[in-house]
């Protein structure tokens, strides 16, 4: 194995301070889901269970979210945190009257419930070292894990490019460093959320499938993407979109593999998938042996269809992309730049804390300038693309598998509700292909100017870290 | 020999070059950063000028387009947004009002896509506050995407109406204008306030974010100057 080159640790850094900084700027509980996540870890680390869908959070959560009036605050931009320090002497006293109390059955972990254990069971470890703290200290405490797991995502980002665009050293720099400073990346990392390990797991596996294209599928490389396909499962439901495309992977690697390597390649095939169905498979036999539904609580999370097929799959189609002729109007046309592009740009806190609506124009003008450069690039080099088309397709099917799985998640409560999960959270695991389009722009710009373009880049995004977190300060503390 | 000699003079060369541009982008880039945030920081937070109604009850879901007036407002003296109580997903394009005597005397509109519990409408400030006047609103409501009418449910004079009829209810309407300090006067005060409601209370909290930010920045300089070799 290619030893891992300085810039790539220094990238993960980047990443990992910058969650850190966020950790530090959001104010407890207001990220999304980061109150159902506590108490998932909570109920995992003292009663060594797993937690319920129903059901009330334990005394103690629930006196930290009063305390620091969580609900008034959320998704209310003119409320902000407390501001006094009677306010904190009382959530002090309140903390620590009652850090001992008993869950006495308040199991409750609310959306977070149906999700796997992987990462809540990883956070029980600085749950513990924080025993003696308070619920707020602990909270402190896990999301530096999470900032951990935001530093590995910019890694393996890194290490994605290097193995995409090997002819290209100076570019990985853009790409790495451009994913490290993605502030939704710094955001979620910087609390306690699942998606902070999808994203790393994620972008192991990215790494994974190019290293394993790039040099041939060997047995500890099927192993390897066998492990991480686990791991993904283990870690978070939407992982479950990216699977497919992984599987795909997996059997074109093999097919080519098997060229060389004859009947070994597809034991090295079996190996891999029966290591990344395992957890499902363990999962399913326990339930069974208990008399429970084979796929238990998460039966419900992944029970994404309701009413005709075909016109779910218009509403998902219309979720990201304009609306075709036939198909019955969901949404207006511009869901793209309206639902995820915004979001990605800025839409922080619980979805309420967003920028002037002119930074989203010029961050559109910018973005359709990195996309230019980007397109140049793959123009001027597409005969080297058309040897990849089977690594592409992979790519390509990780993604829609993504795209569908979010969008047939928010068809459940279509149309109460109209785009339930159309938050650009969902969408980072495709972070490490982000990493790619900044490289090749900057190489767009051509061989003379490819590095100050690439140093531009590198600097809106740096720009943009900054000022949401400005924006972050402003909301919760101006 | 000789060839390789001046191919490698040329690279060294255009190395030079290269790192030329990159050390002046890199100051260029720093110096419009660092001016884009004193710009930013000199500027006054928006602060609440005023609010039609304590009460924030929810007075009806809408999904098609609707537009209402409610009377008796009153616009403060430099409003620069209007606060809208409307809760959605994926909110609908918004515009805004403001008429005296049947004359506009403010106005704005905001796109399609916000999210969350309200939207901020941006409108031109006025020198003087004007009591009595009419607020209308119209929410471009679409393809049956809901959207959350909040306020105060009152009937008669004081409702909300517009051609289709009286809504259940007076919209929660909060007029926004600038604060009379800046971020620089009220950083001491921020940094306070980032210190409370934390695992490790104190101001302490600020100064490690801009500590760390600075270290990124600089990681982040060097890699640019040295990464791209």
């Amino acid at each position: 194995m290619r030893r891992v080159p300085a810039i790539a640790w220094l990238c993960a850094l980047v990443a990992c301070v910058n969650a850190v900084c966020w950790s530090l700027i959001t104010p407890p509980f207001q990220v999304p889901d980061e109150p159902e996540d506590v108490a998932y870890v909570k109920v995992l680390a003292e009663a060594g269970r797993l937690p319920t869908r129903d059901g009330a959070f334990s005394v103690e959560e629930a006196t930290a979210l009063a305390d620091l009036h969580s609900q008034a605050v959320a998704e209310q931009p003119e409320n902000e945190t407390i501001s006094s320090r009677a306010q904190q002497d009382k959530l002090q006293h309140d903390l620590e009257s009652t850090e001992d109390l008993p869950l006495a059955g308040a199991d409750y972990a609310g959306v977070a419930a149906s999700q796997p254990p992987l990462y809540y069971s990883l956070q029980v470890i600085p749950y513990a070292l924080g025993e003696r703290g308070t619920l707020l200290e602990r909270v402190g405490l896990m999301r530096l894990l999470s900032a951990l797991m935001g530093g590995l995502a910019a890694l393996f980002a890194f290490l994605f490019v290097r193995e995409a665009l090997p002819r290209s050293p100076w570019a990985w720099t853009v790409g790495g460093l451009g994913v490290a400073l993605v502030p939704l990346l710094g955001f979620m990392s910087g609390a306690v959320n699942a998606d902070s390990m999808l994203y790393a797991v994620t972008a192991a596996l990215f790494y994974a499938l190019a290293r394993a294209f790039r040099r041939g599928l060997t047995r500890r490389r099927a192993l390897a993407l066998g492990a991480l396909t686990a791991v993904g499962l283990l870690t978070k439901l939407n992982f479950v979109g990216l699977a497919p495309g992984a599987l795909l992977g997996l059997i074109l690697l093999s097919v080519r593999a098997a060229r060389v390597q004859g009947r070994a390649a597809y034991v090295s095939l079996a190996l891999a998938l029966g290591m990344a169905a395992s957890p499902v498979a363990v999962y399913i036999v326990a339930h069974l042996v208990s008399g429970a539904p084979a796929l238990g609580i998460a039966a419900s999370a992944l029970d994404v269809t309701h009413g005709s097929v075909l016109r779910e799959l218009s509403y998902i189609w219309q979720l990201y992309l304009p609306r075709l002729p036939g198909m019955h109007a969901d949404f207006g046309v511009l869901t793209t730049q309206q639902i995820w592009f915004k979001g990605y740009v800025g839409l922080y806190g619980w979805l309420d804390t967003q920028f002037p609506a002119w930074v989203y124009q010029l961050a559109l003008i910018l973005t359709a300038l990195i996309l230019a450069l980007c397109a140049r690039s793959v123009l001027a080099n597409a005969a080297a693309l058309r040897p990849r088309v089977g690594e592409l397709m992979v790519y390509c099917v990780m993604c829609a598998g993504l795209l569908a799985l979010v969008g047939a998640d928010s068809y459940i409560g279509f149309p109460g509700t109209n785009t339930e999960y159309g938050q650009a959270r969902y969408l980072l695991p495709m972070l490490p292909l982000l990493g790619v389009v900044l490289a090749l722009a900057a190489r767009g710009a051509g061989r003379r100017w490819g590095p100050t373009a690439g140093a531009v880049i590198v600097m809106l995004f740096l720009a943009h870290d900054i000022f949401s977190q400005l924006q972050e300060v402003a909301r919760f503390y101006g | 020999m000789r060839g390789s000699d001046s191919a490698t003079t040329v690279r060294a060369a255009l190395d030079r070059v290269t790192d030329a541009r990159l050390e002046i982008t890199l100051g260029i880039g720093l110096m419009v950063g660092a001016a884009a945030i004193a710009v930013t920081l000199s500027q006054s937070p928006v602060t609440l000028a005023l609010v039609n109604t304590a009460e924030h009850a929810p007075i009806g879901t809408t999904y098609q387009p609707t537009a209402a007036c409610q009377s008796d407002e009153t616009l403060p003296r430099g409003t620069s947004a209007i606060r809208l109580r409307v809760e959605a997903y994926f909110g609908p394009r918004v515009a805004v009002t403001v008429l005296a005597r049947g004359r506009a005397i403010a106005h704005g509109g905001r796109g399609a896509g916000w999210s969350g519990g309200a939207v901020t409408v941006p409108v031109s400030p006025l020198s003087a506050t004007r009591v009595g006047v009419d607020l209308c609103f119209k929410l471009f409501v679409r393809h049956g995407e809901p959207a959350a009418l909040m306020g105060e449910p009152v009937s008669g004079t004081l409702a909300a109406r517009g051609p289709e009829g009286v809504l259940p209810g007076r919209l929660r309407v909060e007029y926004l204008r600038p604060g009379t300090s800046s971020w620089w006067a009220l950083a001491p005060a921020v940094a306070r306030r980032m210190g409370l409601g934390r695992a490790w209370p104190g101001a302490w909290n600020a100064l490690l974010v801009l500590s760390l930010m600075g270290c990124v920045v600089l990681v982040c300089s060097r890699l640019l100057l040295r990464g791209f070799r």
